[in-house]
């Protein structure tokens, strides 16, 4: 039988990168996004199933969205997210309450609608944290302290959930190409790394790279595997000076 | 030493010596800016609301506010002060580990660890988390954050101090055990 998924933040970046892994993998993809022409896009292209809305919106319910296309849910992939390119100082309130409401709030909301469905099916509930979360970044601040506590309601839920059958993991990605930030407006020049410090494997993340992580821990591979925020920084976080000791960063 | 107290209202905030401690963000915020102290102690200690499995997303978020945004919102005020400001955040012990049980406080108290370890290079503030168990004497958690609220130890800028008599170390301690 094909395995269901829905993505959120999938139109691009990381997202869309896990949809296209998911599909060459033989799911079925329900595609969520903000944007209708992009969603639409990864969507047609993977014969999947569109899903459109804005995470802040908290009458938006992508799950039941994607119960409705699918007929059921194997795995659910919350990775819709934002960043705000600011150290605490920068941080205003409106910064925050978006930072808190998208991050945090929707991923709770929308892990609450999918709890019965991922019962039903013995599933696998997956959470985009970052490396920010496990070691905070000052420059990004708010995004920082947001990731910190999706990993904690990762682990949370994987506990409180496992009786149910349902495994619940966090992908912790570092800086990723394409992904955040290289696509976020103000914060990079579209596409670009520079300025990146390399990471111990001298090589920069790609959301593909992101999306092999998701697709194991979504797999039967990883069966006995949940409560786990994985890295996936080419060693970044692996000791607090490690990129001083990189080779070329290859781009 | 000028000292600000806002958050939930109980025995900590009453150890601190303020019985009704400002709750609401844009109350506190303008504390913050008329003041202008220079030790401020945001204390999050809420009743337990269970599992965060089980908790309706409006009573969450509203948690959250009482929280981990006033806590972002002081510290982010503190910073605009341009002068010296040490803070201390008081939450429960689940933020260091999470439990389960206790899921929606731990998630909370959580962000306010990285709040910590992401404002302690700002170059005004000191800043420390104290993850405090529930059956602690309100008087030890007080007694703590007054030290470090004094200054005589700024080398433990951006740390989170556990302050639950050793609960954390044991379980990890039967933890081994078992899984041997």
């Amino acid at each position: 039988m094909t395995r269901r998924v829905l993505v959120t933040g999938g139109s691009s970046g990381i997202g869309a990168a896990i949809c296209r892994r998911f599909a060459a993998d033989g799911w079925t993809v329900a595609v969520a996004g903000r944007s209708p022409e992009r969603t639409q896009t990864v969507a047609d292209e993977l014969g999947g199933l569109a899903v459109l809305g804005d995470a802040a919106d908290a009458n938006h319910d992508p799950v039941a969205a994607a119960l409705d296309g699918l007929g059921g849910l194997d795995c659910v992939i919350l990775n819709a997210g934002v960043i705000a390119d600011a150290d605490l100082p920068a941080t205003t309130a409106t910064d925050w309450q978006q930072l808190l409401e998208i991050n945090v709030l929707a991923v709770h909301r929308h892990a609450l609608a999918a709890h019965a469905a991922l019962a039903a099916t013995h599933g696998s509930l997956l959470l985009t944290s970052s490396d920010a979360g496990v070691w905070g970044e000052s420059g990004i601040a708010g995004y920082s302290i947001t990731k910190r506590m999706v990993l904690a309601l990762m682990r949370c839920l994987a506990a409180e959930w496992g009786p149910d059958g349902i495994r619940v993991n966090a992908l912790c990605p570092g800086d990723t190409a394409p992904g955040m930030v290289t696509t976020t407006h103000g914060r990079r020049e579209p596409g670009s790394t520079d300025g990146w410090l390399p990471p111990p494997l001298g090589e920069t993340v790609h959301a593909a790279d992101i999306a092999g992580a998701a697709a194991f821990l979504a797999g039967d591979d990883a069966a006995r595997i949940t409560g786990v925020g994985l890295l996936i920084d080419a060693g970044m976080r692996a000791s607090s000076t490690g990129w001083q000791t990189a080779p070329q960063v290859a781009r | 030493m000028s000292l600000l107290v806002v958050g939930t209202d109980g025995p900590v905030a009453q150890a601190l010596g303020s019985a009704a401690p400002l709750s609401g963000v844009d109350e506190a915020v303008r504390a913050m800016q008329e003041q202008r102290p220079d030790a401020v102690a945001v204390v999050a200690l809420p009743a337990s609301a269970g599992p965060i499995g089980a908790l309706a997303p409006a009573a969450f978020a509203e948690l959250a506010a009482g929280t981990v945004t006033l806590a972002v919102m002081i510290a982010q005020q503190a910073a605009l002060l341009a002068q010296p400001v040490r803070i201390v955040l008081i939450c429960p012990a689940d933020g260091v580990l999470p439990d389960h049980l206790d899921g929606a406080r731990s998630v909370v108290a959580s962000g306010l660890t990285m709040l910590t370890e992401v404002a302690a290079d700002l170059p005004t503030l000191t800043i420390n988390t104290i993850a405090v168990a529930d059956d602690i004497p309100a008087a030890e958690v007080a007694a703590l954050a007054r030290h470090i609220l004094s200054g005589v130890t700024p080398s433990l800028n951006g740390a989170t101090i556990r302050l639950d008599g050793g609960r954390d170390a044991v379980l990890a301690a039967e933890t081994r055990a078992e899984g041997d």
